[in-house]
């Protein structure tokens, strides 16, 4: 069963994104949340999600350090990680690339776009 | 009557002389009758003798009558010229109010009047250059006390002044320009700019005596100096009335530059606000579409299609929410884009962007435009025609920015013409290359044509017409395009249309143009050359292969944490804990490499690069600057080899740290050699932006000397320079060369020879 982790220290962007992606759920997909970056790294060391939506500016810790800490320092595979960021600035784009993410995406974004993107990740109709 | 008087006297005596040669002749002939009566056999011999006996009183006679005659002419010729050279003499001595006193009423009288008038004259012109002297000598005071208080102004002066002579030498400095530079005015009068006041100041300095020419207008840049002062310079050429530039030797330039930090760190702070409060907007903008997205699709699949059908109230609710969500969503997108252009604009007052320097294709630049605004033209209903002169040069230039340009003109167009055609031409029209979007629409009013230009400002009535659009779209182009080096403008008339154009310059026209392919192929050659230098036997001078890398950075787990891993990568590692230690160790120790952190106590890792750079016995050893700090470009002009910011990406650190150790020295270093001077600008353009250090040289000889004191890498030859060969006979066989790599240029329909 594919895992989804959703990481946000906003409230109404973790809610957008799991009603986003609430239809997923019907293909048997479990949506996971987490308010922080100590959350999220905590989350996905346990549950090794297949995609992780991940905020730049969190609590604790902050996105990059995340994807930094799974992608090089563990070095765990097979966990396809989305950054999020407010902020369209070209050094963010470097630094995301640098910590490892796969995809990055400037807010707002489109719901839409956003499931597809995650219906082609997980490989679903 | 004078004349003839003196005339008189000399005939009185010249009369009394034939009257006494007469009177003499009459006795002598008288005398010598009478012995001829007395005795013809007389002997001639006696007859003389007899005779110059009878003929003595004669001679007592003329005698006296000469001294009589001397006595005379003394007293009517030497005693006036007498008195007169008495009277000269005097005048010789300046006794000019000396008197004269000759009565004789002949020549010399009018002689002497005639000194005397001349004496007279040389009085009054003496009293009067006196007083003129006087004047002068008062005049020479003024001026040079106006002169002082005009040097005085100029050095109390809040800004900078300086004047630089057509060959490049500066003539005048003030003190405020001097102390901004922490130099003494002394010490740059006379010398090149470059020499003293860098690089930017003799490129504003250039760029006023070749821009003059075409607008006149004063050309105004931003200097950053080493102390990190912000001076922003106003250059313009001193116009001698009256007198072309050729007659004066070409035109001197006066520079004003005023210190500007201030204003920058407000600027900075300002743009850091708008990114801040930009960031701020995003997040709950992006609830905002978000949800009205999810309500939309809600309501399109689950809800309306279970409504009853048949209600007429419930058909136009349906179709009223419809169109009230599209609203939310498109006004909430019409946010997003005026936030992204504030970020945008705010960001390139302030010059935070960082511009690519990249050949570019001005059809690719316009393919792609087009690429992106097909579908706006067609929804409205307008042809889209692009005409693109063929052969177009290659261009250098940000193509991602330039294509901004391109769109924001053309979708303009479009959002502005009703009905007929949006038109994109490209012409070259000399030294640059002019890009049009022309449209068939309303056009624009001759008041409005500069303001569209500025910030916020839309044309037409906003009251009754809502303005589509941030109002930031042509401000935006504006910067983009002045970056590049060329202007933006609209022609229009009202009802007919409009058309925007912009233009970008050009290679020089004389010059062969590099294309992009060849610049590619350049880089590849290039890329090539180095890694054949890289082969060269590895530095042995330690006695072992094993590097040497120096640690700098005051947090302790930082150095534990890179000593672990930079040894199990087979490094030799040495921690220091701040910078002044540091530059203790690169000159005992002298590393193979330094990685540096910037935040540390007493001395930043900017200064401590700066020191490292700034020397020429350790400017070779290549730095890597490790921070939180987010400041690359300040890393970069200090000459740092790679900047990298923390958390630590270990495999980007060891593959720079590779790649750095491998090509030995801090950076390949090339030299270009091509008489053509915009096509060494244009290599070194690309050549730094790729990161490679270069030297460039415009001829044979200058390049050798070049080659020999700045030991390039790789030499790069244009393969039409004349002295060519003998510049690669030269070099090649000297010892320090053999690892040079050579690369010759070749222009279009040259080949290889």
């Amino acid at each position: 069963m594919p895992t989804i982790l959703i990481a946000d220290d906003e409230q109404h962007i973790r809610m957008l994104i799991e009603q986003t992606l609430e239809s997923l759920e019907d293909e048997g997909v479990e949506i996971l949340t987490a308010q922080n970056g100590d959350d999220a790294l905590q989350t996905i060391k346990e549950k090794r999600p297949e995609l992780v939506f991940l905020d730049v500016m969190m609590p604790k810790m902050n996105g990059f350090d995340v994807c930094n800490a799974v992608k090089n320092e563990l070095g765990i595979k097979g966990i396809y990680i989305i950054m999020l960021t407010a902020k369209g600035q070209e050094f963010d784009k470097e630094k995301g690339i640098e910590s490892g993410c796969d995809l990055y995406i400037t807010k707002p974004f489109s719901p839409k776009e956003l499931k597809n993107k995650a219906k082609e990740i997980l490989g679903l109709p | 009557m004078r004349v003839s008087s003196l005339f008189k006297r000399i005939l009185i005596v010249v009369l009394a002389l034939l009257a006494v040669t007469a009177v003499a002749n009459f006795f002598l002939t008288a005398w010598g009758i009478r012995h001829a009566e007395i005795g013809v056999a007389m002997a001639p011999r006696q007859v003389w003798i007899t005779a110059a006996a009878l003929s003595w009183p004669l001679w007592g006679m003329l005698a006296i009558f000469s001294i009589v005659v001397s006595l005379i002419l003394k007293k009517i010729i030497n005693e006036p010229l007498n008195t007169i050279i008495d009277y000269a003499k005097k005048l010789v001595a300046h006794e000019y109010d000396a008197q004269i006193d000759i009565i004789t009423n002949d020549e010399f009288d009018a002689l002497a009047s005639i000194l005397q008038f001349m004496a007279i004259d040389i009085t009054e012109i003496f009293e009067r250059f006196e007083q003129t002297a006087g004047d002068l000598a008062e005049k020479d005071v003024n001026l040079t006390a106006a002169h002082k208080y005009l040097n005085t102004v100029i050095d109390n002066m809040v800004d900078g002044l300086m004047v630089i002579n057509a060959g490049g030498e500066v003539t005048r400095v003030n003190k405020p320009l001097a102390d901004f530079y922490g130099i003494t005015a002394s010490e740059a009068a006379g010398k090149p700019v470059e020499e003293v006041f860098g690089a930017d100041m003799h490129r504003l300095f250039k760029q006023s005596t070749t821009d003059e020419k075409s607008s006149g207008a004063p050309v105004t840049s931003d200097i950053e100096l080493p102390s990190s002062m912000v001076l922003r310079a106003s250059s313009t050429v001193i116009h001698m009335a009256g007198l072309s530039s050729a007659e004066h030797g070409g035109n001197s330039v006066v520079i004003i530059a005023r210190d500007v930090t201030k204003e920058r760190n407000v600027d900075r702070m300002k743009t850091d606000f708008i990114s801040t409060v930009s960031h701020e907007l995003r997040t709950p903008l992006t609830s905002i579409l978000g949800f009205t997205e999810i309500i939309q699709e809600r309501l399109q699949e689950q809800i309306f299609p279970n409504l009853p059908a048949d209600s007429k109230k419930i058909v136009r609710s349906i179709k009223l929410i419809e169109d009230n969500l599209g609203i939310i969503i498109g006004e909430g997108v019409r946010l997003t884009t005026l936030i992204n252009d504030v970020l945008d604009i705010a960001k390139m007052e302030a010059g935070k962007v960082e511009w690519k320097n990249e050949a570019i294709q001005i059809k690719d630049i316009i393919d792609r435009a087009a690429q992106t605004t097909q579908s706006l033209c067609r929804k409205a209903g307008l042809e889209f025609i692009i005409d693109i002169e063929p052969d177009m040069p290659t261009i250098i230039g940000d193509s991602d920015r330039l294509v901004q340009v391109a769109i924001n003109l053309i979708s303009n167009a479009v959002k502005f013409t009703a009905n007929g055609s949006v038109t994109c031409r490209v012409r070259r029209q000399g030294p640059e290359v002019v890009i049009s979007v022309v449209d068939t629409g309303a056009g624009i009013d001759i008041k409005d044509r500069e303001s569209v230009f500025e910030k916020f400002k839309q044309v037409g009535d906003t009251l009754t017409d809502k303005p589509k659009g941030t109002g930031l779209g042509l401000p935006i182009c504006k910067q983009i395009v002045n970056h590049h080096g060329g202007r933006i403008w609209v022609e229009s008339n009202p009802g007919k249309g409009a058309t925007f154009s912009f233009t970008l310059p050009l290679p020089q026209e004389d010059s062969y143009r590099l294309t992009s392919t060849d610049l590619d192929t350049l880089m590849k050659t290039i890329h090539g050359g180095t890694t054949a230098a890289r082969t060269r036997p590895p530095d042995t001078s330690d006695g072992t292969s094993v590097k040497n890398i120096l640690v700098v950075d005051d947090d302790e787990s930082i150095r534990e944490l890179l000593t672990q891993e930079l040894q199990s990568q087979g490094y030799n590692v040495k921690t220091v804990k701040n910078g002044v230690e540091a530059i203790k160790s690169i000159k005992e120790m002298r590393p193979h490499l330094i990685i540096l952190d910037v935040m540390m106590p007493e001395m930043s890792g900017f200064d401590v690069a700066a020191v490292i750079k700034g020397d020429p016995a350790t400017a070779d050893v290549p730095v890597i600057i490790l921070s939180v700090v987010e400041d690359s470009a300040r890393g970069r002009r200090l000459g740092v080899d790679r900047y990298l910011t923390k958390p630590i990406n270990k495999e980007l650190l060891f593959n720079d740290i590779r790649a750095l150790l491998d090509s030995g020295t801090s950076k390949k270093k090339i030299l270009v050699v091509d008489e053509n001077e915009s096509n060494v600008k244009t290599l070194t353009d690309v050549l730094l932006a790729k990161g490679y250090s270069v030297v460039s040289a415009t001829d044979g000889l200058d390049s050798i000397e070049k080659a020999r004191a700045e030991k390039p890498d790789i030499i790069i030859v244009d393969a039409m320079l004349s002295e060519r060969d003998q510049l690669v006979k030269t070099l090649r066989f000297e010892k320090e060369f053999e690892n040079v790599y050579f690369i010759y240029l070749y222009g279009p329909g040259e080949t290889i020879g």
